[in-house]
């Protein structure tokens, strides 16, 4: 006896950026759900090793993705009055130097709670 | 409630990322640290594995979150992180790193390895801090025995399930 196969009512694309824009819980609760996800697919070594598939490249997609396919100019304003370019052509020191003074600017309270009684220790 | 390691990033980590992600959008090429950094924000994508940004580090993406053109690319790093957030006993624990040496900006991210939590708050610490910190690994590792049994004399006088709290190991993002 053949099983009926249910025609999806929506692509595999339009799936994919469901699942790309998912928070990574509701990820978690996908990949319980359909736990043959976990299953690496059975590619060709060449396949596994283009260059396209390096976490590199899937961000730069994710970015891309994010940004609707436009990149970001230089010129877009970013902290302090300086521009993105401007940021990212400073030396690495002086990012550095930055970056610890917004942090020292966050004035943070760093007010404590209190966890659940079941909460699950680092172990 | 997820069994999955938990990574918290040291600010320098976070940095290299979202200079990574820049660069990227940019279609620059990334440096050796930026690049390194993205690999670690890619992991959770491949293995379970959960990452944490302490409170000063998201207050900074959150200034950024407010600027249009960098909110969707802001909301992309935020889905993919979640804050660790300062438990009871954080304070008095930070306060005793500090007595190890450690800067007070160190002592409150060591602290938060042990004693902080997400957002359910069903989890306690972390399993490890990452950093491009050699010297604050170093150090960390040298004074292993004395923390743990610095530690170990305060759990003592904890109540579930704060009792349970663990160091976290303290990692060199290679």
């Amino acid at each position: 006896m053949q099983s009926a196969m249910v025609p999806m009512p929506v692509t595999i694309e339009q799936v994919a950026v469901v699942v790309r824009n998912m928070s990574r819980k509701d990820r978690q609760r996908l990949l319980e759900l359909v736990p043959e996800l976990r299953e690496a697919p059975n590619m060709p070594l060449s396949a596994q090793s283009a260059v396209d598939q390096t976490p590199v490249e899937q961000l730069r997609r994710e970015i891309l993705a994010a940004l609707d396919g436009q990149l970001l100019a230089p010129d877009e304003p970013f902290l302090d009055h300086l521009t993105v370019g401007d940021y990212l052509d400073l030396p690495d020191a002086e990012r550095a130097h930055l970056w610890e003074r917004w942090t020292a600017e966050s004035d943070l309270s760093w007010e404590e709670v209190d966890v659940r009684a079941e909460a699950l220790p680092a172990r | 409630m997820s069994a999955q390691k938990r990574y918290l990033l040291d600010k320098v980590i976070v940095r290299y990322t979202l200079d990574g992600m820049l660069s990227l959008s940019l279609g620059k090429d990334l440096t050796d640290q930026q690049a390194a950094a993205i690999r670690l924000f890619q992991r959770p994508t491949t293995q379970p594995v959960d990452l944490f940004i302490a409170p000063a580090s998201a207050n900074i993406l959150g200034r950024l979150q407010d600027i249009p053109r960098f909110a969707p690319f802001i909301q992309l790093f935020l889905r993919r992180t979640e804050i660790a957030t300062p438990t009871r006993y954080f304070t008095r624990w930070s306060r005793r790193v500090r007595e190890f040496g450690f800067t007070p900006e160190d002592a409150r991210m060591l602290a938060l390895g042990s004693f902080s939590t997400n957002q359910a708050r069903d989890i306690l610490g972390m399993h490890s801090f990452i950093t491009y910190d050699h010297p604050l690994v170093n150090q960390w590792n040298g004074k292993q025995d004395e923390i743990v049994r610095r530690l170990n004399a305060m759990r003592r006088h904890l109540n579930e399930p704060y009792d349970l709290v663990e160091l976290p190991s303290v990692q060199l993002l290679a």
